[in-house]
């Protein structure tokens, strides 16, 4: 009997690591930086900054009906950033395809209401970057309180991607620029704060 | 019961406390003044609504879900209009719109959105972005429209040189004590068009309610005053005496105080139609008043005061009692109407007849005794025109009563003949034509009409019998399918639907070539929830509601009376129900549909009036003559000028709406009056001579003097409604006056020879 017993322990463990992993990153952030995702003056979402263990990421969590379009948006500033001929376009068309795809799937699971507009879809994307790791997750989140307030009670990942580290490195830079409006500066202030291996986070110079 | 009421009237006049009573009537009266003065106009025109508990549930339900629906419409023409500079002035008018308290937006060729083609799918964009250059302005409004044919109508005409500004007012705005303020700063705005050589037009439900405000103030101020000097003359022409001038208008004075002070105290507010009540009052409280004065002054009496009121009392007492109840019946049979305003006036001049009597009852014989009474009959010298009177009544006497069966056959005919027109008669109100022509508001609304198209919007709300989400393909295909049938009826001049933008979002979404419906229930769920987001809330939640459940078609009519409003909304809903089918539930509403429906219901109601009217004023008749037979003949001559009257207004094309559609109950009730004096005068005669001709004869000429005074007195003061604002009461007035004096030709005429054919051996 202890071979069974131990052999179904195993297997909880295992299935924990695997399928409950995502649960685990909601592990006490530590969120350094925030600030709003806007679409027309409308408050749609918001991008922080936060360290979870040894690695700094950038988090931006999306609530909109409009996904496809915010989608549509994202693919395009990817491409006039990631041109085929630079290093790491690669990398953006694989994270703008797993985009695609897991907004496909958003709307395909989407609630449809049966008296008002419908409820938003949300879309989670995650650019972590530190230690010997380098990825970009795709998934979807659970608020709680008001919706405005952007209190994450859940993060479900659907998609990892190990990606090209410079990538990601420089995309997490990008972000902060674009969404938060930040110079070079700011950001270079707000990286270091994060004690995160300068090599990853640096500016790429060109 | 009479006996009981002449020693209460001689006690009044005659008793050592007679004081007392007037002192307390003079108290009464000041205390009238007093209230009246809090006495309000009803400028929202509710009071011309049914009152029907579903109608203000829908209405609620449409307000609540899809916003106030009294917009302001200004228009005009500007040849210069798609230029830089044409542009810019409506953009200036709609800045200073705006910015004035109560304006909750605007709309207009400068802050419109079309749907456009982004990067990323739809897009809102201006239709046109300033600065405006003169090289494409022209070209880019040219191209705007033809992306958007739906401003077409709305904000353009096609020859790109009228064009309209929409204002929507706040709830709050559009109530009674802010609307003057509102649209005295909208006038303010449109000055500065005015100072550029332009004429700008406005219209709309709140202009209208502001108009019918003032319309009511300028009459209340105007009619009474104009009906006291008509009537003034009318009676001094009769009685050539000043205190016989003033002691009937005193009362008939006393009457309007005391019937308007009851409305104040009963916080009921002036309309369109009880603003007519002040003339109409006054006529009816003078009528007693003549009759009195008349035996007074000429009826032959002892010459002392006590035994000149005994013979008064004797004579009069009970016909005048019977034609103040004949005439209050008349009036309170139109307590029936669903229309409280109707309901309002009849009842008010139900109470001011019954008033009216009761003070001409007292103070007409205390007035009489002071002031003649060291006088003689004689010092009151006859009316100069009774030479022509009596002329008259001779013709009328030689011809009913040498050929009395002549007599009825022709008048049965005529009326017949002139009752043939009432085929053509048809029920119609039309708040603008109600005003006379001439007046801004309905030359401003028609220039519209001509001009712009489709100033009058009849609204209907779309929701699935399931009360589910209007979210699939097939609910605006079919929509937008009934909003195609629509647009090929004549009196429509556009619709305007979600499904028209709709079809622009599909095709800037996804890149089509031209403005088509989704057929997929996903895309439209898409196009929707682009919507729910999209920065103009405000225009899109007048198409739809927020829960998405409810959609709103505002289909815009040419300037077309209810008729026509009726039977565009029957032809819609019939076409509803073939293009959207048992699946969905079509209502129409707004103001102009209800006051459509009103009106339709208002005749049918006016109809049970007159014959509810009819059988009490027959009862009354019959109680009175103390004969069956006489009572039927009674009425044959009063049925009569209602009959040639209804025909009448069919010949002339005019229209049965809230106003003519009272004169037959209301006329039914004065007509009768002069039968009862005729008929009560013949029988005195008959008892004496015992011959029906020369009872008839004598009664022609001694009593038919006081009927002709009587009938000049009622029409005049009628007639005096000529002068008011309103269509419905001018032509309530002229036909009321008009149904007098054919009421008194056949009094004279008609009465006299059925009388005779019943009477005679």
């Amino acid at each position: 009997m202890r071979t069974p017993n131990t052999l179904l322990a195993f297997g909880l463990i295992f299935v924990s690591c695997v399928f409950l992993w995502p649960r685990s990153i909601l592990a006490t952030p530590d969120v350094r930086y925030r600030c709003p995702v806007r679409a027309a003056d409308t408050p749609i979402g918001e991008v922080r900054l936060l360290t979870r263990d040894e690695a700094v990421v950038v988090q931006t969590l999306l609530r909109t009906v409009l996904m496809r379009r915010v989608v549509a948006e994202i693919r395009k500033k990817e491409e006039t950033n990631w041109p085929s001929s630079r290093r790491g376009s690669e990398s953006s068309r694989q994270y703008v395809a797993a985009l695609e795809r897991v907004q496909r799937r958003l709307w395909e699971q989407r609630a449809r209401s049966t008296r008002g507009p419908n409820p938003p879809q949300k879309l989670a994307i995650e650019f972590v970057s530190g230690g010997n790791e380098a990825w970009v997750g795709v998934g979807t989140f659970d608020l709680q309180g008001d919706p405005m307030h952007f209190n994450l009670s859940a993060l479900e990942l659907f998609e990892r991607l190990d990606l090209d580290a410079h990538y990601v490195g420089e995309n997490i830079r990008l972000i902060l620029a674009d969404a938060c409006q930040l110079g070079e500066e700011e950001i270079d202030r707000l990286l270091r704060g994060t004690s995160v291996a300068p090599s990853t986070v640096l500016p790429e110079h060109h | 019961m009479t006996r009981r009421i002449a020693s209460l009237v001689e006690n009044l006049v005659f008793a050592p406390w007679r004081w007392i009573p007037l002192a307390c009537l003079a108290l009464v009266l000041l205390a009238a003044a007093w209230v009246v003065q809090s006495l309000e106009l009803d400028p929202s025109n509710e009071s011309l609504n049914l009152a029907d508990a579903d109608r203000i549930a829908t209405l609620k339900r449409f307000q609540a879900l899809l916003g106030n629906d009294e917009d302001l419409l200004i228009a005009w023409r500007d040849p210069a209009l798609a230029t830089p500079t044409g542009l810019e002035r409506v953009a200036q008018l709609t800045e200073e719109l705006q910015k004035i308290p109560g304006v909750t937006a605007v709309f207009s060729l400068t802050n419109a959105l079309q749907v456009a083609r982004g990067e990323t799918g739809a897009e809102l964009k201006p239709l046109l972005a300033p600065p405006y250059e003169s090289a494409t302005a022209g070209t880019e409004l040219r191209a705007a429209v033809e992306r958007m044919p739906e401003f077409l109508g709305w904000l353009l005409s096609s020859d790109l040189t009228v064009t309209a500004v929409w204002v929507s007012l706040s709830q709050e705005s559009t109530q009674f004590q802010h609307l003057g303020r509102s649209i005295a700063s909208i006038q303010t705005v449109l000055q500065g068009l005015r100072a550029q050589g332009l004429v700008p037009h406005l219209t709309g439900v709140p202009v209208q309610k502001q108009a019918v405000t003032a319309y009511i103030q300028r009459d209340e101020r105007l009619l009474l005053p104009l009906a006291t000097a008509v009537l003034g003359v009318v009676v001094w022409l009769h009685f050539r005496h000043i205190v016989a001038v003033v002691l009937p208008l005193a009362v008939a004075g006393m009457t309007v105080l005391l019937v308007h002070a009851v409305l104040a105290f009963l916080h009921i507010r002036l309309n369109a139609i009880t603003a007519l009540l002040p003339p109409i009052l006054l006529v009816l409280a003078l009528t007693p008043c003549i009759h009195l004065l008349h035996f007074w002054l000429h009826g032959g009496a002892p010459r002392e005061p006590r035994h000149r009121l005994r013979a008064m009392l004797e004579h009069l007492l009970w016909r005048c009692l019977l034609c103040a109840a004949t005439t209050a019946c008349g009036f309170a049979a139109l307590a029936v109407s669903p229309m409280p305003a109707v309901r309002e006036f009849g009842l008010a001049a139900a109470l001011g007849t019954l008033a009216g009597f009761a003070l001409a009852l007292w103070l007409v014989p205390l007035g009489a005794q002071a002031f003649f009474v060291a006088a003689n009959a004689s010092t009151t010298s006859p009316a100069k025109g009774s030479t022509l009177v009596r002329w008259f009544l001779h013709l009328c006497g030689r011809f009913s009563l040498n050929r009395p069966w002549s007599t009825v056959i022709v008048a049965l005919a005529g009326a017949g003949a002139f009752s043939t027109g009432t085929i053509t008669l048809r029920n119609n109100t039309d708040l603008v034509r109600f005003l006379k022509p001439g007046a801004p508001l309905r030359e401003d609304t028609f220039w519209i009409d001509r001009h712009l198209g489709g100033p009058y919007p009849l609204e209907f709300v779309v929701e699935a019998s399931d009360g589910r989400r209007l979210a699939k393909a097939a609910d605006w295909q079919r929509i937008a399918a009934w909003s195609e049938g629509a647009r090929e009826i004549a009196t429509v001049r556009g619709v305007l639907s979600l499904a028209d933008l709709l079809r622009h979002v599909h095709a800037a979404e996804f890149g089509l070539g031209g403005a088509v419906l989704p057929s997929e229930d996903d895309v439209v769920e898409e196009l929707l929830d682009f919507l729910a987001v999209a920065p103009e809330q405000q225009l899109l939640r007048r198409l739809i509601s927020a829960d998405q459940t409810l959609t709103r078609i505002q289909v815009r009519l040419r300037a077309v009376g209810t008729a026509e409003v009726m039977a565009t909304t029957d032809r819609l809903l019939s076409l509803a129900q073939v293009q959207l089918g048992p699946e969905y539930h079509v209502h129409a509403t707004g103001p102009l549909y209800f006051l459509a429906r009103d009106s339709n219901q208002l005749v049918r109601q006016q109809l049970q009036s007159f014959g509810l009217s009819f059988l009490l004023v027959g009862l009354l008749m019959t109680v009175a003559v103390g004969s069956v037979r006489f009572g039927a003949v009674a009425l044959v001559p009063n049925i009569l000028p209602i009959a040639m009257t209804a025909g009448l207004l069919g010949f002339l094309q005019i229209d049965l709406s809230t106003g003519t559609a009272m004169i037959a109950a209301a006329a039914m009730g004065l007509v009768v009056d002069d039968t009862i004096h005729y008929i009560g005068a013949f029988r005195q005669n008959l008892g004496r001579t015992k011959d029906p001709v020369a009872a008839a004869w004598q009664t022609t000429l001694g009593t038919g003097p006081a009927l002709v005074a009587n009938n000049v007195v009622l029409v005049a003061g009628f007639w005096v409604g000529i002068a008011g604002s309103f269509l419905p009461t001018l032509y309530f007035s002229l036909f009321t006056g008009v149904t007098l004096l054919l009421a008194l030709l056949c009094d004279l005429l008609v009465t006299p020879a059925c009388l005779v054919l019943l009477t005679r051996k």
